[in-house]
């Protein structure tokens, strides 16, 4: 992942942190959905489970977004390059100024070889350690501080809090912030150093340049001579005429008061022995000033990168992204209900309710369908203690054999019957094959004959009527057939609720 | 039909009457609480295939079917025209295809193509309803197809004719199993699953593998809602709720700031509890639930009512140990503070006043500062002028209400049958959970709160729950 990629990653999980809190959850849900779908099907590996894996899938999610997804990203890195261009023009320029200051030589006094060193190599040397102090201690995001900071600037209680979530969102890359700022950092050193360097050359080679060395410290040419020696130790072998010698340093000590060498040279001369010093002190500045500040930055820049690959990307907001987007490692899938079932409105639960008329006191003939046959005795004695009727005959249906309900349907149709009670066990259903033989008793008997439905439940061998929830679909059944002679009825039996 | 070659996936086709549950068990069986279910017989009108799958892999398929309406007929037409035993599979061939287009035979064709493509019948019965010669038929239909199958006794009501079933069945199959589609637990689905495993030799090792990999895959559904509660426990543990003051209010202004920021403050605790539930939902494919929240009974309690404080959360001795420890971890980071200057005084009072606020206090939200507080620096750097705020929460009680609130819905949500559509069923959840967890199990859980009531105290809220923390309330979930 790269800095444009985690800087858009964070703000659509930002712009989808107000969405939530908005209540389009739903809306977050189908859209990362689609995009998980979108991305198996190319053939996608999608995973979660690892580093590297949900990287990838953020930055697939990012590119799936496409038109609709922040741009933020590029910008972002676009302006952080132009920063560092920027920073690294100051810095070559502070540089060249630097430069130029301890390198000032007004033909009265000789450049003082202590300020160069100084300010180009020591002062650096104690920037460079205090960062490297600092970046190795950690510490808060810079940006969550500086987010911190403008929200104090804001008016209105919640911005605090907004920026609060933000700054909090910051504190997770704090990491890779801190290596990114430390390779600016380097950058701009790098800058630096190189408008020192040239403008160095440029001195030493353009005008003429006498060089000294004074301090107000207990130092003799001898320990000067082997501080310089110490600093030259990187490049004794490989170029050692930029190693003072101790004559030259000997040569080189000046005072201020009253103004002149210790060993009472003149200034022509020292001017002329400047070449064997400006050599140390470019190396000086090449090895000590630059090549720290490469290292560092070539070390930073590395960290910096590695740092983002390894971003874990696994706080709440991600986890809540990667478990929208990818669909469970093991999932079932089916048709849309509406395409298999009957429609919402069709169902019994859209039905009104009505209450179910009890059994007509009338003169009744009775079928018994499939199991109620071997106990039509105990039917009829039920149905007659619930109407006070005695049913006028009984007959089989629903058995194995269809011949059986022909032959039923014949008799009650040659008997011309005009009233008949289907009796089915509580839990048989409405299915065709009972509706074919009720819609055969209507065209055999005529449209003026009542047909009824009951429904007997078998309660430890003892029968007794079903429930009202049992006719329900019965009746809601009974009633898309539009006979008017036709429905369900209640067996009410004394001593039974 | 599938080539020589190729490997198809077992595929189990549901069928029976209609009205015996086979939608409800298929409903249980694929997690999916939108497949129509109703009392209306012939609600399933077209056979409807559902796939497991295994990263891209198919394991295993159930077909829903519109279920028998005719079988007497139609066993009827298979008798007429068959000659003998050896032609039966090639009659019921021929039936579906006279009657491909025959509105009579509509639900027989679709539910027995399935089968003659190469399925196992699951014969659905309903044993709260006695047997019926029709089902006879049905049984004897699915013998002609000459596939392995195998029975599942359901019940819709409360009668049961299991008894009388039971010898009929195992007439027609060698593997009968009773499985209460509405009731049905992950666990009872797991081992309908293994019984599937019985119906052919060749799909033993694919139905084993199906078996694994939907434990893994409810392993890591447990971890993901223990994160998503783990989530709330952070969320809510750090929240801090923030109304403004003019520079000139006076004391009857700063009142009602505080009695908004009460109110702001338990609506946000509320709305984050409703957060993890829908996440906890999600996961468990139980989407609907959103539409049934009013009747969540006893969890419908307020959050920050007694009675939730009551059903939920610790006893009373659990409670006054926590207390003392929770009393202490606000204490110390008094004496953070104080840069260890308070001598562990802080610690101290905090761990007293603890203990007696857990044992004779009234539940309380939160710690109620203002702009000159030693909260104010360090959880609102950035705010400026006069308010007040509250949070982060410090009494042991509520946090413990919250996550036993979370736990026990999550719990029910767990356990509850895809072929339910009714309300969420908590008449066995009338008290809380984390009480009954062990001791060891409670200890663990309050460190790891009370650490992120420290973090929070000091403003370092974490991104996540603690990983110990996750694996805590993963214990809880899974326990049976």
């Amino acid at each position: 992942m790269d800095l444009a990629r985690l800087v858009d990653l964070e703000v659509q999980l930002q712009r989808d942190d107000r969405a939530l809190a908005e209540g389009r959850a739903n809306e977050l849900e189908a859209r990362d959905a689609a995009i998980g779908g979108a991305l198996l099907a190319q053939g996608g590996r999608l995973d979660a489970a690892t580093a590297m894996g949900r990287q990838q899938l953020a930055a697939a999610w990012l590119d799936a977004l496409g038109e609709t997804g922040p741009r933020l990203g590029h910008r972002a890195t676009h302006a952080l390059r132009v920063a560092a261009w920027l920073l690294g023009l100051a810095a070559g320029l502070v540089g060249i100024g630097a430069a130029r200051a301890t390198l000032a030589y007004d033909g009265q006094q000789p450049v003082n070889v202590f300020g160069f060193l100084a300010v180009l190599i020591g002062l650096q040397m104690v920037l460079l350690a205090a960062m490297v102090v600092a970046l190795l201690r950690g510490g808060d995001s810079v940006a969550a501080r500086l987010v911190a900071w403008a929200a104090r600037r804001w008016p209105g209680g919640h911005a605090a809090l907004g920026a609060g979530q933000i700054a909090g969102r910051l504190q997770l890359h704090a990491a890779a912030e801190r290596w990114h700022l430390f390779a600016l950092n380097q950058r701009a050193a790098i800058a630096f150093n190189l408008g020192a360097l040239a403008t160095c050359l440029y001195l030493v080679v353009f005008t003429d340049l006498a060089f000294g060395w004074s301090t107000t410290l207990e130092l003799g040419a001898e320990q000067m001579h082997r501080l310089c020696g110490s600093i030259a130790a990187p490049w004794r072998q490989a170029w050692p005429d930029a190693v003072p010698s101790l004559e030259l340093v000997r040569d080189s000590q000046w005072t201020r008061m009253p103004g002149r060498f210790t060993t009472g040279a003149a200034l022509p001369t020292a001017v002329q022995q400047s070449g064997r010093w400006w050599s140390f002190l470019v190396a000086a500045l090449l090895v000590w000033g630059l090549l720290p500040r490469l290292l560092a930055w070539a070390f930073a820049a590395h960290r910096a990168r590695r740092t983002l690959a390894n971003l874990p990307l696994d706080d709440r907001r991600c986890a809540a992204l990667f478990a929208r987007l990818l669909p469970p490692a093991a999932a079932w899938s089916g048709p849309a209900p509406e395409a298999i079932g009957l429609p919402a409105a069709a169902r019994l639960g859209n039905d009104r309710a009505r209450p179910v008329p009890a059994v007509a006191h009338v003169a009744t003939w009775l079928l018994c369908w499939g199991r109620l046959q071997p106990r039509q005795d105990a039917v009829r004695d039920l149905v007659a203690r619930s109407t006070g009727t005695d049913p006028v005959g009984v007959g089989a249906v629903g058995g194995s054999a269809l011949a059986d309900d022909a032959a039923a349907v014949a008799r009650l149709a040659a008997a011309q019957v005009q009233r008949v009670l289907l009796v089915l066990s509580a839990g048989t259903q409405p299915t065709k094959d009972v509706l074919e033989l009720l819609a055969t008793l209507r065209q055999r008997l005529g449209p003026r004959a009542h047909l009824g439905v009951a429904l007997l439940a078998d309660a430890n061998g003892q029968l007794a009527p079903a429930d009202a929830a049992e006719l329900r679909p019965w009746q809601a059944r009974l009633d898309r057939l539009g006979d008017a002679n036709l429905g369900v009825e209640r067996l009410e039996v004394p001593g039974h609720a | 039909m599938p080539d020589a070659g190729s490997v198809e996936p077992p595929t189990f086709v549901v069928v029976g009457n209609v009205n015996q549950g086979k939608s409800s068990i298929v409903a249980a069986l694929t997690e999916d609480a939108s497949i129509p279910i109703d009392a209306m017989p012939g609600t399933t009108q077209r056979a409807a295939e559902y796939a497991f799958r295994s990263g891209d892999e198919v394991v295993f398929r159930v077909v829903d079917t519109p279920g028998f309406q005719r079988a007497r007929h139609a066993l009827a037409w298979l008798q007429r025209h068959s000659r003998s035993v050896a032609d039966r599979r090639q009659t019921l061939v021929e039936f579906v295809r006279v009657h491909a287009e025959d509105p009579a035979f509509v639900d027989e064709v679709r539910l027995l193509r399935p089968i003659l493509a190469g399925g196992s019948h699951i014969y659905v019965v309903d044993a709260s309803a006695p047997f019926e010669p029709t089902a006879e038929a049905e049984m004897e239909i699915l013998r002609w197809t000459g596939q392995s199958g195998m029975a599942v006794l359901n019940r819709t009501r409360e009668r049961d004719h299991g008894r009388e079933w039971r010898p009929i069945l195992t007439q027609f199959f060698h593997l009968v199993r009773d499985f209460d589609a509405h009731a049905a637990t992950f666990a009872d689905r797991l081992d309908l699953l293994r019984a599937f495993r019985e119906v052919r030799d060749e799909w033993r090792a694919p139905m084993q593998r199906a078996v694994a990999v939907m434990e893994r895959e409810w392993h890591e559904r447990t971890h993901r809602a223990a994160a998503a509660i783990g989530g709330l426990m952070v969320q809510a543990l750090a929240h801090v709720e923030k109304r403004p003051l003019a520079a000139a209010a006076d004391a009857g202004a700063e009142a009602a700031a505080r009695a908004a920021l009460a109110t702001a403050f338990a609506a946000a605790l509320r709305a984050m509890e409703q957060a993890a539930r829908r996440e906890v939902e999600r996961l468990h494919g139980h989407r609907g639930l959103e539409a049934v929240e009013d009747q969540l009974a006893l969890l419908d309690a307020d959050l920050l009512g007694a009675a939730s404080f009551e059903a939920f959360g610790l006893t009373r001795p659990q409670l006054l140990r926590r207390g003392l420890l929770w009393g202490a971890a606000t204490g110390l980071a008094v004496d953070a503070m104080a840069g260890g200057t308070s001598l562990g005084l802080g610690a101290a009072i905090g761990a007293g006043i603890g203990g007696a606020a857990a044992w004779f206090g009234t539940p309380r939200l939160a710690d109620v500062w203002d702009e000159r507080g030693p909260l104010a620096k360090v959880l609102l750097p950035g705010a400026v002028g006069r308010f007040v705020a509250a949070g982060p929460l410090a009494d042991p009680r509520l946090p413990w209400v919250l996550l036993d609130r979370a736990l026990v819905h999550a719990r029910a949500v767990r356990r509850r049958s895809h072929a339910r559509r009714d309300a969420l069923d908590l008449q066995g959840s009338r008290q809380g959970l984390v009480a009954t967890m062990p001791k060891a199990w409670r200890d663990d859980v309050d460190a790891e709160l009370r650490a992120l009531v420290r973090a929070a105290r000091t403003g370092k809220v974490a991104a996540s729950p603690p990983t110990r923390l996750v694996e805590r309330l993963q214990q809880a979930l899974a326990a049976p």
